[in-house]
């Protein structure tokens, strides 16, 4: 357990269904096991390379923070952190930024993938050119490993759970999720529609999902169709920053202010007010900056051959503590960590 | 100017009354019909004229519009203003507008001299322009209509609807007028929207009234209405200066009338001394000179046959006939249809009924580049937006419907364009800089000149003009007939539209004219004179026709 | 003064001059449009000089491949909108075409079919959304701005209904490879050599067939050219298909390049191409376009892009550059234009106070 805890996080308070428990328990016995090898594996994360951070365009602000971490983790280890990416969501987007790291020599690509497939063909030429290519965020279906935020099954039943417990097992909701073909979105959504199949919820009903395209206006318009058309919606789940801000933001000044349960993935810093007045009590995140400081480690010692990598292996992230290599739905991965829920109570301690 | 009230040519500022003994001192000296304007004459000459127009001249160019002509108009009468198309009438109400500034002459309202920098400036003086399309705010009332820019305000700037209708209904009921202040502008007649110009200006005050072809667009019955409230507002004191080609409404309305040519004045005189034959001899009267070649047409087979050529609200009934060597003018005034003839011909516009052959080929409708297959040159009214790309070169304005001929093995080759159209541009005697400077670098008879160019260039058996010398200048137009009578001389079928007499009788072997969209009557060059032409062309009783 | 009278009567009187108050033969010779080209070869040049000096690797051999990578499908889709712009209408909707064409092929080819026909049907689609705007545009007189808006929408609709929210891909991967490897022997990307194909026929076509000569005329002044004979909705009609066809056929490439087809796939970067067209020197109001404006005007687009992003520009500051650089493309034309109108403005009004 002690693996989890981080500067920025605790764990204190979470409590996470069975599920949740075993995964854990899984990562820290991997973790234990491994122990030798981290003195071995440090020393030899090689200095003076370059890594591209490529995010899904330069100004998502939880991508920033992602970045800042991938730099205080790559300044630590004596590498250069450059980041390049489009305006626009789309891989097109994207894909001059990856040419250059293939031109310019990158030892390693931490990229969060606009689109699983479009990249495919720059990524694996990057890879055949012996650049690590690490994605983070969204994933995309050819990379050497990906850094999971959270277990996408514990985010989606965690969402499910946090939304029933608020309304009381009963009633209609929706879900409003960012693009249509994110596929991190779609993973989650898929693991609710598990969760909700446990009798527990019997009297739930998930009436459809809304996309809001991660943009604040569309999600706002979204948002406020969804409560016209379903006059008896009793909770919303938004499993993206912008829609859950966006969401919060309707609702705050609408007549369904604490009548509508509202939950998700969110900032801090742009839930904090929501917290406050009343319009969210609960809702979910992992910290970005770990998340981006992970990646950092992980590209490195894929780069400096540290790590193959494979299933089992193991890495040192620095103050994070070491992870391993475990199997994932399209890939090798390595997971973050459970999300952590925010409340009133300790928002006020996250500046992100 | 300092002293509005000081006349510049009389410093003793006694200038009131002095105008109708100028006038006639200062008649254009080579017109001997201009003695004097006939004020006293028609019992008007004890007051002072309202309006005094004094040797108002002004060019566009090298096209002079009006060439020193004095006006003057009294209060309580009715002038005609007549002349030939071009002859400066609208000229002359542009200026009265303030549209135009001339450039030399002086113009009194009360005797005291006024310069309209602007139209607002003018209206403000009192003088109200009807145009024969009024321009309402469609989506106001009338009486806001009425009332616009000069509304009745209650306190806080308010617009005092409620006084603006009552003073609208007052207005009304003086003139004899049955219409709601209320409806809206938008779907009222042309008439109608008139009627609501004239209560414009008569709530406005104004005391000259002109009238630019008002009865264009009415029927018999609200030409009858409007010459009502005309007579109306004379009897209350408003001059009024009433433009029409409608010699028998002019003859009905007015007191006295003036007759403009070529932008001079030719004649000023009360009604009584005038009957119809001097007035269209007044009109037309110009000797036609060298301007036109000594042509003898020797006609062959017909190469346009027009059968019952129908467009809906344009013209009706169309039957004519060209044929090869033979030069036919349209004839008729302006809105009676001949454009509309010709472009139906030509195919820009469909025909709604009737037939069209060429050689004995019948042209589908609406399919310009059939009709210019089959022969058909069309060089239109509109030179500088139909008949000219002014931005595109000379030499591709030549070739532009030749461009099939120019292509070898569909490619344009380098210089063909200009090797194609050097020819004609020679042949044409046009006055250019260079071959690839744009067609606006030319003056407006050349350009016309680049239109007869490209056309001929095909080698037409059919040749449309409309108005061929139309703003051009005399000498271009002298060798543009000569073109014409030497095509015709080849064998060319030539139909012509031109709203100048002198040009219709002097190029043309028959004559077909048109009058509300009706053919009014044919005539033969021989048997036919301007009057008799002018007549057909106004919708009075043909004498002949074959 | 009267000089037309003294022109016409005068048998050996002077040429009309042209009306340019600079009084320059030269400038008049050369034209306003060779006079854009010249800059944006000198702009190119620049264009260069910069991309050397802010990254090393730009003169690199291999950057051109990525240079050209980037641009290859929106210089395509520039050359048919050039001639439609040059008729005096515009066509927005070439990037939703891209995207519904490569659905569609992706479509077809996920159902089993072979990837040659898939391509062929993408293609003819192409033709079919060019005539439906060609169809709104010419026939029923639409403007063709707000119609191809409205289609820019409506084809990515029909995209999203096809795949709603899944890519497709699996091409071939000899197919695929054409986004990572240039044509053999050379640096070439593929996209760029078809470029170059279709740019040399559209000059021909342009600038060398009474087509050409009937395109510019529609621009200049769609009624006198009508009054000419020139079958301006037929052309128009024309131009809008191939644009489709184009369109169409950039979604192939694109789609394998990218080794999938998904119905967002170019959303927004039909101003990538509407950019390249008018940098090229095209008048938005028509009758004035050149395909070497289209291939100086695309080349400067990618480099610039290649050289920013080489030297780790913000995507955002690029944006800020290729702006100003449209912006720049309308404003000096036209500040050039109301120099030439005040001068003769001037002239006019000496003239006349003579």
């Amino acid at each position: 357990m002690k693996r989890l805890r981080t500067g920025h996080l605790r764990v204190g308070g979470f409590a996470t269904l069975a599920v949740a428990a075993v995964m854990v328990a899984v990562l820290a016995s991997a973790g234990a096991a491994t122990g030798s090898t981290n003195r071995v594996n440090s020393p030899s994360l090689t200095k003076g390379q370059t890594v591209y951070f490529i995010p899904k365009d330069t100004v998502n602000p939880y991508e920033v923070i992602a970045d800042q971490g991938g730099k205080i983790s790559l300044t630590a280890i004596g590498d250069k952190q450059v980041v390049s990416s489009g305006t626009s969501d789309t891989a097109a987007a994207q894909e001059p930024s990856i040419q250059t790291a293939i031109e310019t020599g990158a030892a390693g690509i931490v990229i969060a993938g606009n689109d699983p497939a479009a990249l495919c063909p720059e990524l694996n030429q990057a890879m055949a050119k012996k650049i690590a290519v690490v994605t983070f965020d969204s994933d995309t279906n050819c990379r050497q490993l990906f850094i999971n935020q959270a277990n996408t099954q514990q985010i989606g039943e965690s969402e499910v759970q946090i939304l029933g417990k608020e309304m009381g097992y009963k009633g209609q909701f929706a879900i409003l999720s960012a693009e249509s073909t994110a596929t991190n979105q779609n993973a989650w959504i898929a693991w609710m529609k598990v969760e909700m199949k446990k009798p527990l919820y019997k009297n739930m009903q998930l009436v459809k999902v809304y996309y809001g395209n991660d943009d604040p206006a569309t999600s706002l318009q979204v948002t406020e169709s969804m409560l016209q058309a379903y006059p008896n919606l009793k909770g919303i789940i938004a499993p993206t920053t912008v829609g859950i801000s966006s969401a919060a933001q309707y609702l705050a000044h609408s007549k369904y202010k604490g009548k509508v349960i509202l939950t998700g993935l969110g900032l801090p810093s742009q839930m904090k007010e929501y917290l406050y007045d009343g319009t969210v009590a609960e809702f979910e995140l992992w910290n970005p900056r770990n998340l981006g400081y992970l990646a950092g480690y992980a590209v490195a010692a894929i780069a400096s051959h540290v790590i193959t990598p494979k299933v089992g292996q193991t890495f040192r992230a620095g103050n994070l503590g070491t992870y391993t290599i475990i199997k994932g739905v399209g890939g090798l991965q390595v997971v973050l960590g459970p999300p952590f829920v925010f409340t009133k109570a300790n928002v006020g301690q996250f500046n992100f | 100017m300092t002293d509005g009230d000081t006349h510049p040519d009389d410093p003793t500022g006694s200038y009131q009354g002095a105008a109708p003994q100028r006038e006639g001192g200062q008649s254009v000296g080579d017109v001997q019909t201009v003695a004097a304007d006939g004020a006293s004459a028609s019992g008007l000459g004890s007051q002072e004229p309202v309006l005094v127009l004094e040797h108002a001249s002004k060019s566009f160019g090298a096209l002079r519009a009006l060439q020193d002509v004095s006006l003057s108009l009294y209060a309580g009468e009715v002038q005609g203003l007549v002349g030939e198309n071009g002859a400066g009438k609208s000229t002359l109400v542009k200026i009265l507008a303030g549209a135009y500034r001339f450039e030399s002459g002086h113009l009194f309202l009360d005797g005291e001299e006024k310069v309209f920098e602007t139209t607002a400036q003018s209206r403000a003086a009192g003088i109200a322009i009807i145009f024969q399309e009024p321009l309402l705010f469609p989506d106001l009332s009338v009486a806001e209509n009425i009332f616009m820019c000069r509304q009745p305000l209650r306190s806080g700037r308010r617009v005092d609807v409620r006084r603006m209708r009552r003073e609208a209904l007052a207005l009304f009921e003086s003139l004899g007028v049955t219409l709601s202040p209320d409806r809206l502008a938008e779907g009222l007649s042309i008439a109608d929207q008139q009627l609501v110009e004239i209560v414009k200006a008569v709530a406005a005050d104004a005391r000259v009234m002109v009238m630019d072809e008002p009865t264009a667009a009415l029927t018999a019955t609200e030409v009858e209405r409007l010459f009502k409230i005309v007579n109306m507002l004379r009897d209350k004191g408003t001059a009024v200066l009433f433009i029409s080609h409608r010699m028998d409404e002019v003859f009905a309305l007015c007191q006295r009338i003036t007759v403009l040519r070529d932008g001079r004045l030719i004649v000023t005189k009360p009604m009584a001394e005038m009957d119809e034959a001097s007035v269209i001899q007044a009109m037309v009267g110009r000797d036609l000179g060298t301007l036109f070649p000594e042509r003898t047409a020797s006609t062959g087979d017909v190469v346009l046959k027009v059968e019952h050529l129908t467009s809906l609200g344009a013209f009706t009934d169309i039957s004519f006939e060209v044929r090869s060597g033979e030069i036919v003018a349209l004839a008729g005034l302006a809105g009676a249809g001949r454009s509309e003839v010709v472009r139906s011909i030509f195919g820009i516009d469909r025909r709604d009924a009737g037939r069209v052959e060429v050689n004995g080929r019948e042209l589908p409708s609406g399919v310009p580049s059939a009709a210019m297959e089959a022969g058909i040159g069309f060089v239109p009214e509109d030179r500088r937006q139909q008949g000219v790309l002014m931005n595109l070169s000379i030499e591709r304005n030549i070739a532009l419907p030749s461009l099939s001929q120019v292509a070898a093995h569909h490619l344009v080759p380098r210089g063909s364009e200009k090797r194609f159209a050097a020819d004609w541009v020679s042949r044409l005697r046009l006055k250019y800089g260079r071959m690839n400077h744009p067609v606006a670098t030319l003056s407006g008879g050349n350009q016309q000149k680049v239109v007869l160019a490209k056309w001929l260039a095909r080698h037409p058996s059919l040749l449309i003009v409309d108005e061929p010398t139309h703003g051009i200048d005399i000498g271009t137009k002298a060798e543009v007939h000569r073109l014409l009578a030497e095509l015709a001389a080849q064998g060319v079928a030539i139909l012509m539209i031109s709203s100048e007499m002198p040009e219709v009788l002097g190029m043309a072997d028959r004559i077909v004219v048109l009058f509300e969209g009706r053919i009014s009557g044919v005539f033969s060059r021989e048997e036919v004179d301007q009057e008799v032409l002018m007549r057909a062309a106004s919708g009075l009783a043909n004498r002949a026709a074959s | 003064m009267s000089s037309d009278v003294q022109t016409a009567t005068g048998g050996t009187s002077q040429p009309d001059m042209p009306l340019d108050p600079g009084g320059g033969g030269l400038r008049a010779r050369l034209g306003p449009l060779m006079r854009w080209e010249s800059g944006l070869v000198v702009l190119l040049l620049a264009t260069v000089l910069m991309g050397s000096q802010l990254s090393s690797m730009f003169l690199e051999s291999g950057n051109f491949f990525y240079i050209g990578i980037n641009v290859g499908e929106f210089a395509i889709m520039a050359l048919p909108l050039m001639l439609i712009v040059v008729t005096g209408e515009i066509d927005l909707s070439v990037t939703s075409q891209l995207e519904l064409s490569g659905v569609v092929m992706g479509y077809l080819f996920a159902h089993g079919w072979p990837i040659a026909a898939a391509m062929v049907v993408a293609v003819c689609l192409g033709a079919v959304t060019g005539a439906f705007n060609g169809f709104l545009v010419t026939r029923l007189g639409l403007p063709s701005m707000i119609v191809t808006i409205g289609t820019l929408t409506l084809y990515e609709g029909i995209a999203q209904v096809i795949l709603p929210n899944t890519a497709v891909g699996g091409f071939p991967a000899g197919l695929t490879k054409i986004g990572l490897v240039p044509i053999p022997h050379t640096e070439i990307p593929y996209s760029i050599g078809f470029f170059i194909i279709f740019a040399v026929i559209t000059a021909v076509v342009l600038h060398k067939t009474p087509l050409g000569r009937s395109i510019y005329a529609i621009g200049t002044n769609r009624e006198a050219a009508f009054f000419s004979g020139v079958h301006v909705k037929r052309i128009k009609m024309g131009l809008f298909i191939t644009s489709g066809i184009l369109s169409a056929f950039c979604g192939v490439l694109w789609s394998l390049r990218f080794a999938s087809a998904r119905y967002d796939m170019a959303t927004g970067l039909e101003l990538n191409v509407v950019v390249i067209v008018f940098f090229a020197g095209t008048a938005f109001s028509g009758g004035k376009g050149s395909v070497i404006g289209v291939v100086l005007a695309a080349a400067i687009f990618a480099g610039v892009q290649n050289a920013l992003t080489l030297d780790l520009v913000p995507a955002q500051n690029q944006n800020i550059v290729i702006g100003s650089l449209l912006i720049a493309s309308v404003l000096i034309p036209s500040v050039a234009d109301v120099y030439r109108r005040t001068g003769q403005r001037l002239q006019d009004l000496a003239r006349r106070r003579l």
